[in-house]
């Protein structure tokens, strides 16, 4: 998987691959989200949880930098910042493009490319890899606006592989797929997590996060609580944290 | 000799147009592709206009007094030069107002009719040469310049190179501009590339053949291959194959039964689109049939 080195230091604890310090997260200057202090662990799955519009998306948006910090900072475990993977919600890209599995799937590989210069082999090796481990070989001529909402996710978490990310952030990865692919995808996180992964996902699927989340956070009233997931996901907490802010 | 025999001879009298003619085939097709996939047809319909409003003024200024080029500058020339200039400024405001509040159709259909009434109003101020401003305004590609074709194809031939060149980033950042911006592209630069290679090829394409053609290759061709072929890329070639062909088949039916060239060209592009849904229709029919049955 990703150039991420080793999961764990000699100490047995696990790199911090990213540190939010005092983040406030939101558009046109007005914050979303405030003052959030998390740390993004190797080999570690955690789940953002919240209701819509509670500022989850725009927290992944600010961490891939397509938007800028309002306040705080973020800090990075080494000296370059990871490489980040991104499996958007599969409804925002338009299927009006008449694009093809393998090139959805190339433009993983376009990070390290120049203009004319031609997919290393490489990079072939990873899109062919990446298509088998989410069950997607043989796909690569169907169009993607023709697969089913599951298969499209599939495709777009090859996608993500075959940037070689160290962080991958999945944006309702399991939301209005079939129960075949909620399986695979469960599956294909618990493996991504075991090659040293760090999976950041947001999710409205308590079920798919029951399976693969270690730490919790809830989006609650643009603040953060965070805890094991045995402890935030208990039906009291989920009661408590679905409930509408007083106005 | 028979008319296509006579197109294909090297010494050929109208060579200049042929060519340039499947200059533009190729070329607009091409550009038109990110125009149907990023959904801004009407753009494809304003910016011609734009710059036949931009030849306009570009001509009333200079029968003015206003030089804004050295005196001695062949007509042609001070076209492109109002032709781009309109074109790129208009470009660069509606982008500039994308993020803006209101509706971004809105702008481009105020762009398309204000510059429509304004062509209009500056013909009709220019104090020298209403008729023939017009011809320069409708396009005429067969009394085309030997100097302008010759710029004509080295521009269109770097706005090829560019397409072919750019393919991966300007698909990229039309189709997916988070992704891009998590794979290091700068979606702003490669938003001013295509925008650039869109107001190059229009503004050029506009005073060598007119808006009508310009705006019937760029949507045309596209639309037709759109119904037969797989992938972007496929799509492209597809697109820039078929407004070759219309190209040269508008100029032979315009040469052989003198007909005007661009309603042509027009004509023989929808002809693909009528083809292509055919073969749509007649390829879904089996498939109608059994799920009945």
């Amino acid at each position: 998987m990703g150039p991420i080195g080793a999961a764990a230091d000699h100490s047995g604890r696990r790199a911090v691959l990213v540190s939010l310090e005092n983040l406030s997260v939101g558009y046109n200057g007005h914050a979303i989200l405030r003052r959030v202090s998390l740390a993004i662990v190797a080999g570690e799955c955690m789940a953002l949880l919240g209701p819509n519009g509670s500022g989850k998306t725009t927290l992944f948006k600010t961490l891939l930098g397509i938007l800028p910090p309002l306040a705080g900072a973020i800090r990075y475990g080494s000296e370059h910042p990871p490489l980040f993977g991104y499996v958007p919600q599969r409804e925002r890209l338009d299927s009006i493009f008449p694009v093809t599995v393998r090139e959805v799937v190339r433009m993983g590989a376009y990070r390290r490319l120049r203009p004319f210069a031609p997919i290393p082999e490489a990079s072939h090796g990873a899109i062919a890899d990446a298509l088998t481990r989410v069950g997607a070989a043989g796909w690569e001529s169907r169009l993607l606006n023709e697969l089913s909402g599951g298969e499209r996710q599939r495709v777009l978490i090859a996608r993500a592989l075959v940037s070689q990310p160290s962080v991958l952030l999945l944006d309702e990865p399991t939301t209005g797929v079939d129960l075949a692919t909620e399986g695979a995808v469960v599956g294909l996180v618990k493996d991504l997590l075991s090659s040293g992964l760090a999976i950041v996902m947001v999710s409205h699927n308590l079920r798919t996060v029951e399976q693969v989340a270690e730490r919790v956070i809830w989006v609650h009233h643009g603040q953060l609580q965070s805890g094991p997931a045995a402890e935030m996901l208990t039906p009291e907490r989920i009661r408590e944290m679905l409930t509408p802010e007083a106005t | 000799m028979s008319p296509l025999l006579d197109m294909l001879r090297p010494d050929f009298l109208l060579r200049d147009a042929l060519l340039a003619g499947l200059l533009v085939g190729i070329v607009c097709p091409w550009v038109g592709v990110y125009f149907i996939m990023r959904r801004i047809i009407f753009l494809g319909v304003a910016l011609p206009q734009v710059s036949a409003a931009g030849i306009a003024l570009a001509f009333l200024l200079h029968n003015l007094g206003w030089h804004l080029l050295p005196h001695d500058v062949g007509e042609r020339w001070m076209a492109l030069g109002g032709s781009l200039t309109l074109t790129l400024l208009t470009i660069l405001t509606l982008a500039l107002l994308e993020r803006r509040q209101g509706s971004s159709e809105g702008r481009i259909a105020a762009a398309f009719i204000v510059s429509g009434a304004l062509s209009i109003l500056f013909v009709a101020a220019d104090p020298y040469g209403e008729a023939h401003l017009l011809t320069l305004l409708k396009g005429d590609i067969v009394t085309i310049a030997h100097d302008t074709f010759t710029l004509m194809a080295v521009v269109y031939g770097g706005v090829f190179v560019a397409l072919l060149a750019f393919h991966r980033e300007l698909l990229l950042v039309s189709y997916d501009p988070e992704m891009a911006i998590t794979l290091g592209r700068s979606v702003t630069l490669w938003q001013i590339v295509l925008f650039a290679i869109v107001g190059i090829t229009i503004a050029l394409g506009v005073m060598t053949v007119g808006p009508m053609v310009v705006f019937g290759l760029l949507l045309l061709p596209p639309l037709a291959a759109y119904r037969i072929v797989h992938g972007v890329l496929p799509l492209c070639v597809a697109s820039s194959a078929l407004g070759a062909v219309s190209a040269f088949v508008g100029f032979y039916l315009s040469y052989r039964y003198d007909l005007p060239l661009g309603p042509t060209d027009v004509v023989v592009a929808a002809g693909w689109v009528v083809l292509a849904t055919t073969y749509q229709i007649a390829r879904r029919v089996p498939y109608g049939i059994r799920a009945a049955s």
